[in-house]
This record gives structure tokens, C-alpha cells and sequence, in this order.
């Protein structure tokens, strides 16, 4: 594991933001090539991690972009999407997340509309398996993975 | 149920077909469902999504936690 620091001077207001790379598995992507498709390039997604999410959340449309491998359903509560307080069946994907240091995570995301500007929540299923440190004083957190 | 989740319906009422003996082989474990076939069980969610894409390909799949009590997701995070 390897720590991955960030300064932000709006820590307070913008929370633990950082920019990774989402893209397909390897394995979706060795998937991907052996039935004759193209693999596309990962993107530059910009991430909030977000201690409040059970899991990790895609902004709407990212699964397509990507061609991620559609791998489950989830029943999202308390009307996240709009919806009302009852449960709303989302999609779940398959994808990996490299982070600027170099290190690569497998992970699976539900997709739903994120609010202006965030395209992926690091939710506590990802950060079951890392480190994580908020430095307010410091205007910093660090992330171990 | 959203029209990107229809490739799932076979899946979910395969799941829901043998739910009863997946409890009872299989709880905590996460299970592999391509059409109405299960293809197995898997110790963590990862290794059954790697499987899926070995044996099915891009998908779609399903791979799904079997326990006796579904948890919905929360995601605090205000929404649009």
C-alpha cells in the first residue's frame, strides 16, 4: 500500500476531491477484446470520497462511455435520483480506478445522477480495503492504498 | 425496474427461483447467474466478477450477496 497525500486549501468547502483515472477491469477488459470490442481508453474522472456512501456511485452516462460490464442491481434508498423515499432499482458496474500514484483498484459502482461537477463517490466499500486521513488543520487527507 | 436493468430480469428470477437453497448452501457468499444457469459461488464479489468475465464475457451478469435480508444502499450525498 502506498499513502496518496492531497492539499487542498478548500478542503472545507470542496471535501476530500481528487482526480483518478476510471476505466474498464482487466478482466473486463481481456473480456472485452476477446469478444471483438474495443476496449476505451479510461478518463479522467473527478472524485469525492464520500464517508456517507455504502458504496462507490458513477455519475450517470460513465457506465456507456466506458462500456463497463453491467454486473448487478442495487435498491438505492431515501430517493437519491430525484425519486421518492422508496426504493429505486439501480444498475451496478464493473470497473478499476488507478489513482495519480500509480496504483490500480478493481471496484464496482452503482450508476445515478451526481450533483455538478463530481463524476465518481469513493464510498466505504472502497475504503474498507485503504487508509483514510482528513487533516483539517492541515487542509489535506491522505489516502493509503 | 429502469430499462438499463431489463438484461437483468432473467438473472434476478433465477436468483429468486433458488434463493431458498443458496441460503442454505451458500450464505454470505456471492453468487454467479448468467440467463437462468448459476455458475457458481464465490468468497468475495470481485472473484465472482472476474469469473464472470471469464466464462460469459463483458456481460451482462449477475453477481449478487446471497443473504436472508436484502440491504438497500445509501448514498448521503446531495442529490441533484
Amino acid at each position: 500500500m502506498k499513502p496518496l497525500t492531497i492539499v487542498l486549501p478548500d478542503l472545507e468547502s470542496t471535501g476530500p476531491i481528487l482526480d483518478v483515472q476510471l476505466g474498464n477491469s482487466p478482466t473486463g477488459q481481456r473480456a472485452l477484446r476477446h469478444h471483438g470490442q474495443a476496449v476505451p481508453a479510461p478518463v479522467s474522472v473527478r472524485a469525492l470520497i464520500d464517508t456517507g456512501s455504502d458504496m462507490c456511485a458513477l455519475d450517470a452516462g460513465l457506465a456507456a462511455t466506458l462500456r463497463l460490464s453491467l454486473i448487478g442491481v442495487q435498491f438505492l434508498s431515501g430517493g437519491f435520483a430525484g425519486g421518492s423515499a422508496a426504493l429505486t432499482a439501480v444498475p451496478e458496474y464493473s470497473a478499476a480506478l488507478a489513482f495519480s500514484h500509480g496504483v490500480v483498484l478493481d471496484i464496482t459502482a452503482i450508476e445515478v445522477p451526481l450533483p455538478g461537477g463530481l463524476q465518481l463517490l469513493i464510498g466505504r466499500d472502497l475504503l474498507a480495503k485503504t487508509h483514510f486521513a482528513y487533516d483539517g488543520l492541515g487542509n489535506s487527507f491522505t489516502l493509503t492504498v | 425496474m429502469s430499462e438499463s436493468l431489463q438484461p437483468l430480469d432473467l438473472e434476478m428470477q433465477t436468483y429468486r427461483n433458488h434463493k431458498d437453497a443458496l441460503l442454505t448452501s451458500s450464505e454470505g457468499k456471492f453468487v454467479l447467474i448468467h440467463g437462468a444457469s448459476i455458475l457458481g459461488t464465490f468468497a468475495t464479489k470481485m472473484d465472482a466478477v472476474a469469473a464472470g468475465h471469464q466464462r460469459v464475457g463483458p456481460g451482462p451478469f449477475l453477481v449478487k450477496k446471497v443473504e436472508r435480508v436484502e440491504k438497500p444502499v445509501r448514498i448521503l450525498t446531495p442529490r441533484t
